[in-house]
């Protein structure tokens, strides 16, 4: 791995990456899973982002597609810093969270694959190509976690959304650092459910709510 | 050098069908060529995991644009890397007349066949990559420092000098010729 010191922290409020006072009600949200190849976990993170997105919210969320975003496709663009994302990482390499660091626009929250594993038992199986059953499972468990924090934003109307401008000026790519998703400083809002504590509270900022 | 492996980048999209093609075509690829071919994971790339960035400084890459945005020829003209070839799956589209289809969680029959046919070029290509006495791939580094990310005015297909090889086959035309395509002496 490539280490850097050479300033990937997210620069919230850097000339490049400015954070916009516009307060919204949220319509739809951004679901940004991994979408790697290698390894089964990102193929489950994709497949439980087509969950979502086709059966259990649809019309409500919006799929971000990383290639697109770097090529600079408009809508790309306008769906992660326009509305609330929620990041599917599917390993501890984190590579969801790791490029939303990278671009300055904090996930609202964060689905952990390898938590889902632990609390469910399931495992990813070993097929790619096709999820074998048990993956099939594991995605559907993924799915429901990432549609439970999405309607919940959905439905709040107190959920406090701003947009924010993506950093795209003066970027480096290909270089690994930890620094960057460490800034996030994720609190646990439940088994595989986080956000970053600077972001607004989900339900865990009801009392007597979960 | 002679080109032990070759890096195979499907287009690592998520939200077309078509993105759905060219990632079957890289599992495909795996299965077919085993140890020839390594299917390049963008997500871990730009993340910065080292054996990805080995992967396509060492081996020759092969590019499976999806669709009209060319993002995976787009990336690699942002890291300054030349791929060794790159396939255009909208020309493979139009003169099969094979589609992708509707589904994205597992591809429709058409889409299925698409991505064998996708796999069958890249595969040839392969082999001329791997088996031509003549075929020479030299060591690239990535430079991904000072990019300017989201720069859609850029034409990448120009900024990589790309010319047309046959329907839907391109390369940069300062990389080595394609054996089996481009010269006579490989019959696969």
């Amino acid at each position: 791995m490539r280490n850097s010191s050479l300033g990937l922290l997210p620069e919230y409020l850097s000339p490049g990456c400015k954070e916009v006072e516009v307060l919204l009600a949220v319509k739809r949200i951004c679901i940004f899973p991994c979408g790697g190849m290698k390894k089964v976990e990102a193929t489950v993170a994709r497949i439980a982002s087509y969950i979502v997105n086709e059966e259990l919210l649809p019309g409500k969320t919006m799929l971000m597609c990383v290639p697109a975003f770097l090529r600079g496709v408009e809508e790309d663009i306008l769906m992660v810093e326009n509305n609330p994302t929620v990041v599917i990482d599917c390993h501890g390499e984190s590579c969801g969270s790791g490029l939303m660091a990278l671009i300055g626009i904090p996930p609202a929250a964060r689905i952990y694959i390898p938590d889902v594993v632990s609390q469910t038992g399931l495992t990813t199986g070993r097929n790619r190509q096709v999820l074998d059953a048990v993956g099939e499972k594991l995605a559907q468990e993924v799915a429901k976690r990432v549609s439970k924090v999405a309607q919940w934003m959905l439905d709040n109307p107190n959920y406090n959304y701003q947009t924010r401008k993506a950093k795209l000026l003066n970027q480096r790519l290909c270089e690994f650092s930890d620094q960057a998703i460490e800034s996030f400083d994720y609190i646990q809002v439940e088994p595989a459910i986080y956000r970053p504590k600077f972001m607004p509270p989900l339900w865990d900022g009801i009392s007597g709510i979960s | 050098m002679s080109v032990d492996k070759v890096a195979i980048y499907p287009c690592g999209g998520i939200g077309l069908h078509v993105s759905c093609v060219t990632r079957l075509a890289g599992y495909l690829l795996e299965e077919l060529l085993k140890s020839e071919v390594e299917t390049l994971d963008m997500h871990r790339l730009i993340r910065g995991l080292s054996d990805e960035i080995e992967l396509i400084e060492r081996f020759p890459t092969i590019i499976l644009d999806g669709c009209a945005h060319q993002c995976g020829s787009n990336l690699f003209r942002l890291l300054r890397i030349k791929p060794a070839a790159r396939i255009y799956i909208p020309e493979i589209i139009a003169e099969t007349g094979l589609y992708p289809g509707r589904a994205r969680k597992v591809l429709e029959d058409s889409g299925q066949r698409l991505a064998r046919e996708v796999a069958r070029r890249a595969a040839r290509m392969v082999k001329g990559m791997r088996e031509s006495p003549n075929y020479h791939y030299t060591l690239q580094k990535i430079n991904a420092v000072g990019l300017i990310l989201c720069d859609y005015e850029v034409d990448a297909e120009e900024a990589l000098g790309y010319i047309k090889i046959a329907p839907g086959v391109y390369r940069p035309k300062e990389m080595n010729s394609l054996p089996g395509l481009e010269e006579k002496e490989i019959q696969l």
